[in-house]
């Protein structure tokens, strides 16, 4: 029976993961024009966008930018499908790492200063976020026993109450995930950036249109994520996981309207210290409870 | 080890003017910085042979549109020079007056550009927000929000009575609370201060040496300000100087912010003392002679040299930039700055191209 | 002290407040009352005078006055409102309005409605009740004091006057008549008038009693004598004069010639209708109204720095060299360089202007030209820049200073 659910479960996040990123990404827009004292585009303009785009003549600059940015749409929605579906978290983590690779390969091959300075950036992004992704793996392996998403359903309690250190750390790397200030260094939703676009300078059209899907998918996986930690077999861990999505969402939001954005090295000393310090102390507490009792 | 060369501008969606430069980056570390200038020039200074003295007035007034209204009146200033005239009381101080609103819509629009350039496109939008009140005034006074053609050769062609002085003043108040917590995020905020503070520095040294003007100048400890010489009527007003030992990107921001508050005091002030009266005296026949103004603008010490020869024309009109000088410390502060500075440092002289390249 | 996300507040505040943006062009645009939108005419009060196109920074104002029209290029003005400021009639305006956005660059017409011009100018008969076409005011003339110069009809913009010299009449056409002023601005005796007169016919001749001064335009073969006393004419005090031309111009019968090189002035008395619009427009009053030396019977030249003579031919002679007042110091040095024909230099100041070394000063005051040789590159710009062509390269001694 489980297995119906798991199976309906990735068919839904394939199918409808972009009807739900992009509309999350038009409400986006939407308050953080609020937020700054504008009107905001319309809620569904990312589709109006996305089918612009795709309608859009292609200027790829090298031939083989297709193929890399086809791969990384290709392993973000891996990524997403396995991880609805239940699978080991480890491997799920490094598929989404292995469609990070393309992506900065994608840019690479362009030959563009923008770009490879993007790429550059990316890369480090990933050094940034890498350690704390791989915790919260083994964080819940250390809070349920096992690497594999689907346990969690089979727990009495949500993983936030053994894992708050790790879900902050998590929180913490959201924001360069999101691709949000402060973190927003290698691309953004604006081109108001020294690297004008940064690792995506060098798409247009149908490739951009591609990157801007890859994204969508993302944003629902990692919210996903984040619902991980608020789910147990109780029936209304659902909602509380839902609640806690919005506000975790909100709050990406707001943070990315309230700060302006550091510089590499900032991100980078700040992301190892959260990790260490939020993700490595939660771990060894729990690893301390599980000495002592 | 591996360098590249990055172009930056004439067109990049974080540069607010269209300036060229070469970047030479090892990795993120820029290591020189090679400049190209000249897109934007319209031979504008040439036209002063082409157009009478009276009608170039409005030529020179559009040679920048955000330092538009010192343009206009130095090019007044210069002509009441040569002609020997002395305008009435009211219009000195309606000039002033609209100098600092001037200055003022100038520096907001800095603090937004600023914003923008270290990611923090809220804080832009806010700014700017304030800044439109200030463009409203401009407005309603002088009929044009940036482009104000209110000057003319022997006074202002428009007043400004007390009741719209008053309401004027009456907003101030508003305004001024609003940005002083709006100043705080630029000079408290964490992750503001960790893009401004450290970040280019300028030595008090360097900046006599590469000739900066303005706040540029003011940031690095050196006290002048060309307001002082007394044109127009600010050698009635009271004002301090505003300067910090800083040096960097924060010390620049800082003295910027402190001539927002201080042009609100400047203009409490005028509108205080300003005397009833005409605003107008016509000034009859052609120029002959030569005369030099030297005006405070937003971006520092503009100086403007005119020669006249009894014709219609101009034989020459020529204006020095505060830019112009500016120019010289940017490409000092450049090399050894983060890739991610650079926009940041190309903001912090207040660049305006328009105005250098005519 | 440093702190985090201080601008929470804000963003907090917009949030639950409305938007400080306008939803342009749903919502209209915000207008002051002294906006300077775009430029509007009132065409029934423009006289068409042209000062707006003048004084248009852009070029942005064209003015047709025989078509009564006023166009605006929309995508070249710059609404700097030059134009309403020195509209004499106070038509244009720029509040209120403004620019579309187009994409074309349309021209903006503005016609004066009004009675159709007639296309060929004749002499219409009166008509039988003898009304005025233009009720409130009328054109009449003095005949005593008009002189036949014909000056109104050349102004008058619709043609509508006819002035005949040898019959001795004017003539106007009143249908044609716009009461536009120009004849009577530009009437040298003050002859004409507007008046708030009725009971005129549509076309009036008036005829002038006196005989013209004019008898024949051949002149005598032999030298003439002075004539009589208290015939008036215009003379000339050529040591003033700098033979600048401007009296050829204005004169109406053109009865005035000046010849640069040759350093004369000569006057056709035949046609000189002794109008004084020469004297009128002399800078230097070097012209006069006098009774002494005229002689009315052909054309008398004055020569500078040579006495008035009278020549028997109807055109100027040929020129005599007119000395200068230049000295040649005996160690002069002698040599390739500037020279400049001080008589005919007008000293406008054209030559130093185009200098590239600024080696030549001229001041008018002192009447003095002076080069500075050592800087003097011979480039040949103020040869090409005279427009009385007074400069050339030549073999001369080097002086440094002339004066007229």
């Amino acid at each position: 029976m489980i297995y119906l659910y798991r199976t309906l479960s990735m068919l839904a996040y394939v199918l409808l993961a972009p009807l739900v990123g992009g509309f999350l990404a038009g409400l986006d827009r939407k308050l953080s024009a609020r937020m700054q004292g504008r009107m905001g585009p319309p809620l569904l303009q990312p589709f109006y966008d996305l089918a612009k785009l795709f309608k859009k003549q292609v200027l790829a600059v090298s031939r083989y930018q297709f193929m890399m940015v086809a791969s990384f749409l290709a392993m973000v929605i891996g990524t997403g499908a396995l991880f609805f579906g239940g699978f080991d978290l480890l491997l799920v983590f490094f598929v989404l790492t292995t469609a990070c690779m393309f992506f900065v390969l994608a840019a690479t091959v362009t030959n563009s200063p923008y770009a490879e300075l993007g790429a550059q950036r990316e890369l480090i992004q990933m050094l940034s976020y890498e350690p704390m992704i791989l915790l919260t793996a083994v964080g819940f392996y250390m809070a349920n026993g096992s690497f594999r998403g689907v346990d969690v359903f089979y727990t009495d309690e949500p993983a936030i109450v053994r894992l708050p250190g790790v879900f902050l750390g998590l929180l913490f790397i959201l924001t360069i995930k999101f691709r949000k200030s402060p973190f927003d260094l290698s691309t953004s939703h604006h081109a108001h950036q020294e690297l004008v676009k940064g690792v995506t300078t060098e798409f247009s059209g149908v490739l951009m249109g591609m990157v801007e899907l890859a994204h969508w998918y993302e944003n629902v996986f990692l919210l996903g994520l984040v619902a991980l930690f608020f789910v147990s077999s109780a029936w209304w861990s659902g909602l509380l996981a839902v609640g806690a999505v919005l506000l975790v969402w909100f709050l990406e939001v707001l943070i990315d309207n309230t700060s302006a954005r550091v510089k590499w090295n900032h991100m980078l000393r700040s992301a190892w210290i959260v990790t260490a310090v939020c993700g490595g102390g939660n771990l060894l507490v729990l690893e301390i409870i599980r000495m002592l009792f | 080890m591996k360098r590249t060369i990055v172009p930056f501008g004439p067109q990049h969606p974080v540069l607010p003017e269209p300036i060229h430069l070469d970047l030479v980056l090892e990795d993120e570390k820029v290591v020189e910085a090679i400049p190209s200038f000249g897109f934007i020039h319209r031979g504008m200074e040439d036209l002063a042979s082409k157009r009478d003295f009276n009608d170039y007035l409005y030529v020179v007034e559009r040679i920048c549109g955000i330092c538009s209204y010192m343009h206009g009146m130095s090019y007044c200033e210069g002509a009441e020079r040569i002609f020997g005239v002395e305008i009435p009381d009211r219009a000195k101080y309606l000039r002033t007056i609209w100098c600092e609103l001037s200055r003022l819509h100038s520096h907001l629009l800095w603090l937004g550009l600023l914003a923008d350039a270290f990611g923090f496109e809220a804080l832009f939008m806010q700014s700017w927000r304030i800044r439109e009140k200030i463009l409203d005034m401009v407005e309603d006074s002088t009929g044009g929000r940036l482009i104000s053609s209110v000057n003319l050769i022997g006074g202002v062609a428009r007043d400004m009575d007390r009741e719209m002085l008053a309401g004027f003043v009456a907003q101030f108040d508003k305004m001024e609370s609003e940005l002083r917590s709006l100043t705080k995020v630029f000079l408290k905020d964490s992750t503001v201060r960790a893009r401004l503070f450290e970040v280019g520095a300028l030595t008090k040294t360097d900046a006599i040496l590469y000739g900066a003007v303005g706040p540029m100048m003011r940031a690095s400890g050196i006290e002048l300000d060309t307001r002082k010489l007394g044109y127009a009527a600010y050698g009635d007003i009271d004002f301090d100087i505003i300067t910090s030992s800083g040096c960097d990107s924060l010390a620049r921001c800082e003295v910027r912010i402190g001539e927002i508050f201080q042009s609100f005091r400047i203009i409490r002030q005028a509108v205080d003392k300003i005397p009833d009266g005409e605003i107008y005296i016509p000034v009859k026949g052609n120029p002959k002679g030569e005369a030099t103004v030297r005006v405070e603008q937003p971006r520092g010490e503009a100086l403007y040299y005119m020669k006249a020869n009894g014709t219609r024309n101009l034989e020459r009109f020529r204006v020095r930039t505060p830019t112009f000088s500016n120019i010289y410390s940017l490409l000092k502060i450049l090399p050894g700055a983060q890739f991610a500075d650079v926009p940041l440092l190309i903001l912090t002289i207040d660049p305006c191209i328009s105005c250098t390249e005519r | 002290m440093a702190g985090i996300f201080k601008f929470t507040k804000f963003a907090l505040k917009n949030l639950f407040t409305k938007p400080a943006t306008r939803a342009y062009p749903a919502v209209p645009a915000r207008q002051a009352p002294r906006t300077r939108g775009a430029v509007q005419v009132k065409i029934d009060d423009c006289i068409f005078c042209g000062l707006c196109n003048r004084r248009c920074p852009a070029d942005a104002i064209s003015v047709d006055r025989a078509a009564k029209s006023w166009t605006i290029k929309r995508m070249s003005c710059v609404q700097c409102g030059n134009c309403v400021l020195n509209c004499p009639k106070k038509c244009l305006t720029m509040e209120g309005a403004y620019s579309a956005p187009d994409i074309e660059k349309r021209n903006e017409l503005f016609r004066k409605a009004e009675a159709p011009i007639p296309a060929v100018h004749t002499l219409a008969p009166a008509p039988a009740d003898g009304k005025a076409i233009a009720p409130d005011r009328v054109l009449v003339i003095d005949m005593t004091s008009c002189v036949l110069c014909g000056l109104c009809a050349r102004r008058c913009p619709t043609g509508a006057l006819n002035v005949d010299r040898a019959a001795g009449t004017w003539t106007v056409d009143r249908t044609a008549c716009l009461q536009c002023g120009n004849c009577v601005n530009g009437c040298p005796k003050k002859s004409l008038a507007l008046v708030p007169e009725k009971d005129h016919p549509t076309v009036e001749t008036y005829t002038k009693n006196a005989a013209p001064q004019v008898e024949s335009v051949q002149a005598p073969a032999a030298p003439i004598t002075a004539q009589p006393a208290g015939t008036e004419g215009i003379t000339v005090d050529l040591s003033t004069c700098i033979l600048c031309g401007l009296c050829v111009r204005r004169c109406p019968t053109s009865a005035i010639a000046v010849d640069r090189k040759a350093g004369t002035w000569a006057i056709n008395r035949q046609s000189c209708v002794v109008c004084g619009n020469c004297l009128d427009v002399c800078h230097k009053h070097s012209l006069s109204k006098t009774t002494e030396g005229i002689d009315t019977s052909g054309v008398q030249v004055y020569t500078k720095t040579a006495e008035p003579k009278a020549e028997p031919a109807p055109a100027p002679t040929a020129p005599e060299p007119s000395a200068s007042t230049e000295t040649t110091a005996p160690d002069t040095p002698v040599g390739n360089g500037i020279a400049i024909n001080m008589d005919t230099c007008v000293l406008c100041g054209l030559c130093a202007k185009k200098c590239p070394t600024a080696a030549i000063a001229v001041d008018r005051a002192a009447k003095t030209w002076s080069i500075k040789r050592e800087d003097c590159v011979l480039c040949g710009n103020c040869i090409a820049a005279c427009p009385k062509k007074s400069l050339s390269e030549d073999e001369i001694p080097l002086l440094e200073t002339y004066t007229k």
